[in-house]
């Protein structure tokens, strides 16, 4: 067995994935892995001409390697950002090393912009499934005065 | 582990003032900055041992540093695009 599919049986058996997700995550780590990232990468759009072409931002085997975030609003500010995952990956592995006492105030902050997730509760072994995830999320907001809000990664 | 980034290209342009460009060569800043963390390391490594030995739960400031740089040699392909009504930002490390 190899280590990703123990590595998600054991994920299934502490609970911390439902049966579809788990599956989900085999199928993906089977044969079809690649074929399903392919699937993925031709499905979403083409990224703007400042973003450059899809061949020039993905890895080898259409691994997405860039988180997009694009926001186009009707009164003219617009904002492109495009973020290495790889950037993602080693920010998300410093919140561990950061000190209890910046750890509190972080936690505070965030706290008082309405996101209560707890930093203290993410462990360094959650990071690639989470960008994992995140190489799969893609999310598209259409407001009511036009505004428009993408983020993906490819 | 891909290479840290080489360039900083920033540019500000404003509708009533001349636009702003900054081109930094940021691997000339490397060595200085090398420099610079080498003198730091040796303040964390004794901070960090002094606290190891008073038995402090956190006595992690070296590898915070590390990982600091290692996140920042992580920053190539970075572009960030602000364009508003009469401004533009635009800063990108490659």
């Amino acid at each position: 067995m190899s280590e990703e599919r123990s590595r998600i049986l054991s994920l299934l058996a502490d609970g911390k994935i439902t049966v579809d997700e788990a599956e989900r995550l085999l199928d993906a780590v089977g044969s079809g892995a690649t074929a399903t990232t392919a699937a993925d990468a031709s499905s979403r759009p083409a990224p703007g001409p400042e973003t450059g072409t899809t061949s020039e931002t993905t890895g080898t085997g259409g691994t997405p390697r860039y988180m997009y975030v694009k926001v186009v609003s009707t009164d003219g500010d617009n904002v492109d950002v495009r973020i290495p995952l790889s950037l993602v990956r080693s920010g998300l592995k410093l919140t561990s090393l950061i000190p209890p006492q910046a750890m509190e105030q972080i936690n505070d902050s965030m706290g008082e912009h309405g996101m209560t997730f707890d930093l203290n509760n993410f462990k360094p072994e959650d990071i690639e499934e989470l960008v994992q995830a995140l190489r799969e999320m893609e999310v598209n907001v259409d407001s009511q005065n036009g505004d428009n809000v993408r983020v993906y990664c490819a | 582990m891909s290479a840290p980034p080489m360039v900083m290209s920033l540019r500000v342009t404003r509708a009533e003032d001349k636009p702003f460009r900054l081109w930094l060569p940021l691997f000339l800043l490397y060595p200085l900055l090398l420099v610079l963390v080498l003198l730091a390391l040796v303040f964390t490594i004794i901070a960090d041992a002094a606290l190891m030995m008073s038995r402090q739960r956190y006595h992690h400031y070296s590898r915070l540093l590390l990982g600091s740089l290692g996140a920042m040699a992580q920053a190539r392909g970075l572009k960030i695009y602000v364009h508003g009504d009469d401004s533009t930002v635009d800063l990108w490390f490659r």
